[in-house]
């Protein structure tokens, strides 16, 4: 039997001129089209469903950046430091180290200067401080971003350089006085404040001269460690002079304080991994059971619109690039809400867990840094959850029984 | 006046005349073991009006899904176009489906998101043609039912009738060989019914084979065969 039509313009099936017949990739537009489609008008169903996705998103995002701008501060404070750092071994721990040494590790073939340090803590106020005491004269080799100048040896006005956190704290100024809980007695004058991009540890440092660190800690046979400058090239040989001539004596080259630095950094972003990889599971759950698995009318729809025509390949074409915007939009929404978390409520939560003794909200900018990794790595993240919770899903509903699925 | 690109030559395999369009052969299905569907044996010619009947839970749906190749029987074979359903591909029954198969369904299902227009033309999307064309034809097969002005209006905004001749704009966008309708002048006004009915009458006209499940007498005296079902037992009234 042949069936006819009577015409030509008012039928539907139709084309409205040669012109209209579908290019090779008219299939394709069309699926990306019906899937912005769907998401423009789902936009609630899939915020929720991304809820998950993006918590898990931000925190990646956030501690990414926090330990890449750590580690980064952490490797230029060791760039720009001694060549060879000395401690003194206490039952197998970093003790007190005898000022009668130092002479004869300045006497070493290739160290060029010796400079010793005091550390501890006291308290300013309500806050605790870290103290650095070093021989002033040191400091004028120092790569400080500072306001103010470099405090120098005066016995009459001791003079400090303080951490900008601290400065902050308790609002101190450039010429302001400041005395310390240990030694009351001693009136330092404030004569530069290291800026926010200064490293960590020294935000809330008091680096003031070796003798009146010797003074506050009432320590004056011991100081923390050494620091040794060599010649170009000679800090290997040197270590190993230091090593075989002073049994007590632990030398670290700068190299190794930097794969210290890195490998703790590491061990540190591996504690967030056990969050990340709990994140991606809740976000892959949740996203499938909003989206596909637990929604009916999802469910009905692909059923129908299997029903309607559209072959398993089709639908999972069209579901794959909601999903691949769903991941770009969620990535950008977590790269916002990241760099908001780190600037505005400096990491609050998450850069405690990277830096030690920090309260759960900073009151301190947090060094961050955004690499163009951050947003690949969370693009690949959401491309895994939400193409994980639906890919699957959405396979099984294609090629289920149309009739199931319709009820 | 063009003519239609012959039945047979849309198929991959050649419907005669004399052919049957459907053939069901000792064909069972069993829900949950305590209703079951038989059918012995059932043809349907190319261009052939046939109406199935029976009481509320008879198996007329069923038969209806089996025949769309939206479920698939237990036992037995569904010939469609000259070929057992279960033998077509994945590709080739989508294709089917959508040049050559029209489909009321009894709850109309309609992707609630969507507008009127785009779910009339959800089939031609896999086939490339662009939204502008789509639309041009919803907008042409909307003006036959007098829904031109529903046509950017979410279906669940639609009244029972309208949404019913919108489910049937649907099965009719691709012009289809084979019109499959499952109550579709239930629960609409005396208006509606007649429009159905006209619309079922003109696409006969045109070729279109169509196999409908009613209660209503008004669509079973049109029907060239009727058959009815009891219980899931098929009887050829």
């Amino acid at each position: 039997m042949t069936k006819s039509t009577p015409a030509d313009h008012s039928n539907p099936t139709t084309p409205s001129s040669p012109g209209d017949k579908p290019g090779p990739w008219s299939r394709h537009f069309n699926l990306v089209c019906a899937a912005i489609e769907n998401l423009t008008r789902n936009v609630l169903v899939y915020l929720i469903a991304s809820v998950a996705l993006i918590t898990g998103l931000t925190l990646l995002l956030t501690t990414v950046a926090v330990s890449e701008g750590l580690k980064t501060q952490a490797l230029r404070a060791v760039r720009s430091g001694a060549d060879i750092y000395c401690t003194w071994d206490y039952f197998g721990r970093p003790g007190p180290f005898p000022r009668s040494e130092i002479e004869t590790l300045s006497s070493i073939e290739g160290v060029t200067r010796t400079i010793p340090r005091i550390i501890g803590r006291t308290q300013v106020a309500d806050e605790l401080a870290i103290v650095v005491g070093i021989p002033l004269h040191a400091l004028s080799d120092e790569k400080l971003q500072l306001s103010g100048a470099l405090p120098v040896p005066n016995p009459d006005r001791p003079q400090v350089l303080i951490g900008y956190e601290l400065a902050r704290h308790l609002n101190l100024n450039v010429g302001d006085r400041l005395t310390l809980q240990n030694v009351s007695s001693i009136v330092f004058q404030v004569t530069g404040i290291t800026k926010t991009t200064s490293s960590l540890w020294s935000a809330k440092a008091i680096v003031c001269d070796i003798n009146e660190a010797v003074i506050l800690f009432d320590e004056p046979n011991h100081v923390s460690d050494i620091c040794l400058y060599t010649l170009t090239g000679a800090e290997r040989r040197t270590q190993e002079i230091v090593q075989r001539t002073h049994e007590r004596v632990k030398a670290q080259t700068q190299e190794q304080v930097r794969n210290y630095v890195t490998l703790g950094m590491t061990l540190r972003e591996g504690v967030f991994s056990g969050f990340f990889i709990l994140a991606l599971v809740l976000a892959i759950g949740s996203f499938s059971v909003i989206t596909y698995h637990g929604f009916a009318p999802r469910r009905r729809e692909i059923a129908l619109l299997k029903a309607e025509g559209w072959n398993t390949t089709e639908i999972i074409e069209m579901i794959a690039v909601e999903n691949t915007f769903v991941s770009f939009l969620s990535t950008a929404l977590s790269l916002i809400l990241a760099i908001i978390w780190v600037r505005i409520f400096r990491a609050a939560m998450i850069a405690p867990v990277l830096i030690a003794e920090l309260p759960l909200f900073p009151e301190m900018d947090i060094p961050a840094i955004f690499t163009p990794l951050c947003p690949v790595l969370a693009t690949l993240f959401s491309l895994v959850v939400t193409m994980s919770g639906s890919i699957y899903t959405t396979w099984r509903t294609a090629t289920a029984p149309v009739a199931a699925a319709l009820q | 006046m063009t003519t239609r690109t012959p039945l047979s030559s849309q198929t991959s395999s050649i419907v005669q005349p004399s052919q049957s369009l459907v053939r069901l052969t000792q064909v069972e299905k069993h829900y949950r073991h305590h209703f079951s569907l038989q059918i012995d044996e059932l043809d349907i010619a190319p261009g052939a009006w046939v109406a199935i009947h029976g009481k509320s839970g008879a198996g007329k749906s069923t038969l209806l899904h089996l025949i769309s190749g939206i479920d698939y029987p237990d036992s037995g074979k569904v010939i469609l176009f000259g070929k057992n359903l279960t033998t077509y591909s994945e590709a080739a029954l989508a294709q089917l489906r959508r040049n050559q198969l029209g489909i009321l369904y009894q709850r109309y299902f309609f992707i609630p998101h969507l507008p009127v227009w785009q779910n009339i033309t959800s089939k031609l999307v896999p086939d490339g043609i662009s939204t502008v064309e789509r639309r041009r034809r919803a907008k042409l097969i909307l003006e036959e039912f007098q829904l031109t002005e529903m046509m950017d209006r979410s279906p669940q905004h639609l009244s029972g009738g309208e949404q019913q001749r919108a489910a049937l704009a649907r099965a009719l966008i691709n012009d289809p060989d084979l019109l499959i309708v499952d109550e579709p002048t239930s629960h609409v006004d005396n208006e509606t019914q007649s429009c159905i009915l006209r619309h079922l009458q003109k696409r006969q006209a045109s070729g279109t084979t169509i196999l409908v499940a009613t209660h209503d007498p008004n669509l079973l005296r049109h029907a060239d065969t009727h058959y009815e079902i009891d219980n899931g037992n098929f009887l050829a009234s």
